[in-house]
């Protein structure tokens, strides 16, 4: 969890230029290729300015949702909303409504 | 008898105007200055309200007014060159004659949003019909409560009016909220779409009036999020644009559900417009 500063989500590819296609800030979540198998990172981060952050080790909330389920429905409450948040900005940028229609 | 009386009288009567300026905004979008061949004052406009402008021996197109204003001697508008016409006008040379009909339609309510807070949210072009309601809120500040400008492009080289998004954003009670779709790695601004800026808003909803602009998908994605925020839908309004030809309301080209953009519009009260939005023959 970001506390101060701003963090840029960025796309590698071989031959191009990263590409920058989120930013995010203060209260906000980066990363929860923890919660999901493969538990693999599909993104890079990249801090902008000096940012603070709050760590949590994915591997114990998992144990201890997978304990407690009251937590676990809690957890993936929250983490669902902030998902479904980022489909639809991902979508709304995929349709690229800037763009000059011929 | 002055322009704008005579425009008033008669909106089919096109006046003789020249280009003074031609300014390169983003790679395709270039802003024009133009003043009344005979001198003297221009048409006076309310913010939001678009021209029908005349280029010669190509034709006539609907373009929203982006100055001040106040500042009546001189018309300004942001053309983005997508078709033969809007090429040909951002072709003009500084000296050529183009003809200008209007102002024309309806404008963002200025008077009714003294006293409020504004809440500008503009995409891409759109942020050029707003561009004279910001003019007008910063020149009488005094009327208006804190001004929220939300601003989304699609990259950092198509974002308009840069070096005036920094100065708005140094008056007082004025937040200056910018965002692109795809940043390179030399931004180090937001990136993200304009629904992502709602976040970091400060926004009073029970005081404010919402004026919004964009592509109008964007512009449906944002109505709901300033609706998620408890804004009334009577307090929200949206410049809607179609194909024009006659602007007066004859024609019917611009016709959408019972109203004309160009008679009725181009700014509407959200509440009205609201089922038409997601009506897919419109």
């Amino acid at each position: 969890m970001i506390r101060e500063g701003k963090v840029a989500v960025e796309v590698l590819a071989p031959q191009h230029k990263p590409i920058i296609v989120a930013t995010l800030s203060i209260g906000e979540l980066l990363g929860w290729s923890w919660l999901l198998p493969p538990f693999q990172w599909k993104f890079h981060a990249r801090a902008i300015d000096g940012v603070r952050a709050i760590a949590l080790d994915g591997k114990c909330l998992r144990t201890k949702c997978e304990e407690n389920h009251d937590l676990g429905y809690e957890v993936l409450k929250r983490f669902a909303r902030i998902m479904e948040q980022r489909l639809e900005a991902t979508r709304l940028q995929l349709l690229d409504v800037y763009a000059v229609r011929r | 008898m002055t322009l704008t009386s005579q425009a008033a009288l008669d909106p089919m009567l096109t006046h003789p105007y020249v280009v003074r300026e031609v300014a390169k905004e983003t790679p395709d979008t270039f802003t024009l200055t133009i003043e009344p061949e005979n001198g003297g004052h221009g048409l006076a406009f309310a913010p939001g309200q678009f021209s029908m402008l005349w280029v010669f021996g190509v034709g006539e197109l609907p373009i929203s007014i982006s100055g001040d204003p106040a500042k009546d001697n001189r018309l300004v508008y942001t053309v983005r060159s997508v078709g033969q016409a809007t090429h040909a006008l951002v072709s003009r040379c500084v000296g050529d004659s183009v003809g200008v009909r209007g102002p024309l339609g309806t404008g963002w309510p200025a008077d009714g949003a003294r006293g409020k807070d504004v809440i500008i949210v503009a995409g891409g072009i759109g942020l050029a019909p707003l561009r004279p309601l910001i003019y007008q809120v910063l020149s009488n500040r005094k009327d208006y409560g804190r001004l929220v400008i939300l601003y989304g492009a699609r990259s950092p080289r198509e974002l308009l009016y840069r070096k005036e998004l920094a100065s708005w954003a140094r008056n007082r009670e004025t937040q200056v909220l910018v965002t692109v779709d795809y940043g390179g790695l030399g931004w180090r601004g937001h990136v993200g779409v304009v629904t992502t800026l709602f976040k970091y808003a400060r926004l009073q909803p029970a005081h404010s009036v919402a004026m919004v602009c964009g592509p109008e998908i964007m512009m449906r994605f944002v109505t709901r999020e300033l609706e998620t925020h408890g804004l009334g839908r009577d307090d929200i309004y949206l410049s809607m644009e179609r194909n024009m030809k006659c602007a007066v309301g004859f024609c019917g080209h611009c016709q959408y559900g019972p109203y004309f953009i160009c008679k009725d519009g181009p700014v509407f009260r959200y509440q009205q417009i609201r089922p038409l939005l997601e009506k897919y023959e419109l």
